[in-house]
């Protein structure tokens, strides 16, 4: 499973939703109502648990949380830092 | 305490008449079981159920002044009677009554409906001026008490609680689904909304007349939630405070029959205790819910209070079997969709206060959001200076916030961070306080077919109301939480609704008029907010249990999915079954058949407060859609009580003989 596809099932399976119809990869989650406080903290979570890596300062002030395409962009730029552990 | 109910039509004739209004009174029979009575003229009819309180034997509605011009049917208390009563007499009108509702009668002979603003009470109220064919229906200004109305082709109806429309020939009821959309957004009704189609509320402060079919609503008292700021030092206030609650409570106690106390535990209901207990002659009664569940229970602080105050304490044990048992009939009483099963406790509590031969409860609804009980008061106040905060502080006020959620725990702090940037600048124009909020109505909006603006009408409601624009955000949380989660919950579904479902009134010393003003004028003035309600403390340091005064505020709650996912009552077809749930017509099936299985299949601890609010809401739906919608429980078909004594039964209709009509 692709970095795009685990990022996608985690968001479908925790908040009910389908990437496809009303809800597309640059869709503002917590907009269409998909994402709460809850919600979000479970997902920062998983993406770092899951990637292994740690969010910096910088990174959480950063308005990139909120779709699929914008953390899967995220997410790619930090496994691609050179000094990840 | 009564209730009301009535309606302007030319069509209905005859001994039709007064059937139909004995079918609405009897629909809320429970209000006021102790008499009726009902007042018919040409083209109105207009009734009253009562429980009788002030003035038992002479008290009977509805009433008229001795000219037989003013009508009135009133659903409530004005604590303030005596004073007024003294004040019309010295303008030199005369009573032939104790009551209150006399005392409104005169009032409004008096002074029209300038006297709406002297009026310290409670209440919903009807006047007929038989002079002029004018109907005037008023609610007070915190909205303690119910008032709907529906205005349709050739009838115009209106009733303490909307179940009495089920009398009405050809009345139907039908789920609106922008209003659904609003109040899964929102959490409540707006204020002078309702689920249903065509019937509305007199909003809080509101004043509808009916002059020639035409309504005009008008509001006599806006809300305020500011005050000049109250000139004195720290201990000044808290006495100030301390005064004018001490006022409020022996208003509150005026009554014919025993008062009694619901005692949570919390501070606020352990103030009112505390007072009651001073002013009463004989010892206090106090009611409480406890919990099998030690996350909900709060049984050992209601004991401590209760042992330090000396009250005759009364605890009912609640299980997760009782609320999923009493879910629908406490879901009829509420008549609005709910966010949390909280109110179902109380809907027994008042059973049980009832059978302890108690009429009239005082509360402490009101202290949170007057003296900024709240952590969201606390989460405004942070986002509003969050871009001007060191990270350190960030950090400090971030772990203050919620307590009692784990995701606001050490833990996850650098994440809350990210999230609290998102909402540090306002999206939803005036909405700013309860925009993180609302991201868990949004998601139970998905719930619905159409749901394209669900925060539409709440901007509306904000963009146009007085003065809104120039509050603080503080402030602006607060409005929003009188408008809404207070009336449309907190005093409704969870209140009145529920304690009248067995005729127990109830007061709320922390919301008088003065109460409200002395905590605007002193808020924010002594300490920073982020210690919840330090100047309450204050005022009763000494005087309360240590740990009354010391604890972290626990809110109410009550368990929730998980109790019906474990009890798995019959009524969860409603859910379970395609069929069943296709019934609803605005839901979408794809998302709620989605939610219920994540919901059934989840273990408890995993299920969201989002998803669990979700489920209460859809399942209350489901449940007042099976109720009111279909009518499958035949609710609605009431025949005339039995048990309802009419004891005043007044008819002036010109047209009773020729139409036919018993004389």
């Amino acid at each position: 499973m692709s970095r795009t596809e685990k990022i996608q099932q985690f968001i479908e399976e925790r908040f009910l939703v389908e990437f496809g119809g009303e809800i597309a990869a640059d869709t503002d989650l917590f907009k269409a109502g998909v994402i709460d406080s809850f919600g979000y903290i479970q997902l920062m979570n998983f993406l770092e648990d899951e990637f292994a890596f740690q969010m910096d300062e910088a990174d959480i002030l950063t308005d990139v949380f909120v779709s699929l395409a914008s953390m899967d962009d995220f997410v790619a730029r930090k496994l691609a830092e050179p000094n990840r552990r | 305490m009564c209730g009301l109910a009535g309606f302007l039509s030319s069509e209905l004739q005859g001994d039709a008449v007064p059937q139909v209004i004995t079918s609405m009174l009897s629909l809320i029979h429970h209000r006021g079981p102790d008499e009726a009575g009902y007042y018919l003229d040409d083209g109105i009819a207009m009734g009253a159920v009562r429980l009788s309180i002030i003035d038992i034997a002479a008290g009977s509605q509805p009433m008229s002044d001795p000219a037989g011009r003013y009508w009135i049917c009133f659903n409530g208390e004005l604590y303030n009677h005596i004073e007024l009563r003294d004040e019309l007499r010295g303008l030199g009108r005369t009573f032939r009554t104790l009551s209150d509702t006399e005392v409104v009668l005169q009032a409004w002979i008096q002074w029209g409906p300038a006297c709406l603003t002297r009026f310290n009470g409670a209440f919903g109220l009807a006047i007929r001026d038989a002079a002029t064919g004018e109907l005037f229906l008023a609610r007070d200004r915190y909205g303690k008490r119910p008032l709907f109305y529906a205005d349709r082709p050739g009838a115009f109806l209106f009733a303490s609680e909307m179940k009495a429309f089920h009398a009405f020939p050809g009345f139907r009821f039908v789920l609106d689904p922008r209003e659904l959309a609003s109040i899964f957004a929102v959490w409540t009704p707006l204020p002078d909304r309702t689920p249903f189609r065509g019937i509305r509320q007199i909003p809080v402060g509101g004043l509808l007349t009916v002059r020639g079919g035409q309504c005009t609503l008008s509001t006599y008292e806006e809300l305020r939630v500011d005050a000049p700021p109250f000139t004195g030092s720290e201990e000044d206030a808290a006495a100030f405070v301390r005064e004018e609650l001490r006022k409020s409570v022996e208003l509150r106690l005026r009554s014919d029959v025993e008062v009694g106390v619901y005692l949570s535990g919390g501070l606020d209901s352990s103030i009112v205790t505390k007072l009651a207990t001073d002013l009463s002659r004989s010892q206090v009664r106090t009611f409480s819910v406890e919990f099998q569940d030690k996350t909900f229970d709060e049984s050992s602080s209601q004991r401590a209070v209760a042992e330090h105050l000396g009250t005759v304490h009364s605890s009912l044990a609640i299980s997760s079997a009782d609320i999923v048992e009493n879910f629908p009939s406490a879901v009829y009483h509420a008549e609005v969709p709910a966010f949390r099963t909280a109110f179902v406790p109380m809907y027994l509590l008042s059973r049980h206060v009832r059978d302890a031969g108690i009429k009239v409860i005082l509360s402490g609804e009101g202290a949170d959001e007057a003296f900024l009980g709240y952590s969201l008061f606390r989460e405004t106040l942070l986002r509003t200076s969050w871009n001007d905060l060191s990270d350190e502080e960030k950090a400090a006020k971030l772990g203050s916030l919620y307590p009692e959620l784990g995701h606001f725990g050490p833990g996850h702090r650098k994440h809350l961070t990210g999230l609290f940037s998102q909402f540090s600048t306002e999206r939803l124009p005036g909405l700013f306080s309860h925009e993180l909020r609302y991201q868990n109505g949004r998601f139970a909006v998905r719930l619905l077919k159409e749901r394209d603006e669900p925060f539409g009408d709440v901007l509306d409601l904000v963009g146009s109301a007085p003065d809104y624009a120039g509050l603080s955000p503080t402030q602006k949380a607060q409005w929003l939480e009188y408008k809404t989660l207070l009336a449309g919950y907190l005093l409704s579904t969870q209140g009145e609704r529920m304690g009248l479902a067995h005729s127990v009134e109830n007061r709320c010393p922390f919301l008088d008029p003065a109460v409200v003003r002395a905590a605007a004028s002193v808020n924010l003035k002594y300490d920073d907010g982020f210690q919840e309600k330090a100047i309450l403390k204050k005022a009763f340091r000494g005087e309360l249990p240590e740990y009354s005064l010391t604890r972290p505020k626990q809110p109410y709650r009550a368990p929730g999915a998980a109790a019906f996912k474990e009890q798995r009552p019959d009524y969860m077809e409603l859910l379970l079954s395609d069929a069943e749930l296709g019934q609803l017509d605005c839901v979408d099936p794809v998302f709620a058949r989605k939610l219920v299985n994540k919901v059934m299949s989840t273990p408890d601890p995993e299920i969201s407060t989002k998803e669990d609010q979700a489920f209460v809401y859809l399942l209350s739906t489901a449940v007042l859609h099976h109720q009111y919608v279909l009518d499958r429980e035949g609710r609605g078909s009431a025949e005339p009580e039995s048990r309802m004594e009419i004891r005043t039964a007044v008819d002036h209709r010109l047209s009773r003989l020729s139409a036919g009509g018993t004389p």
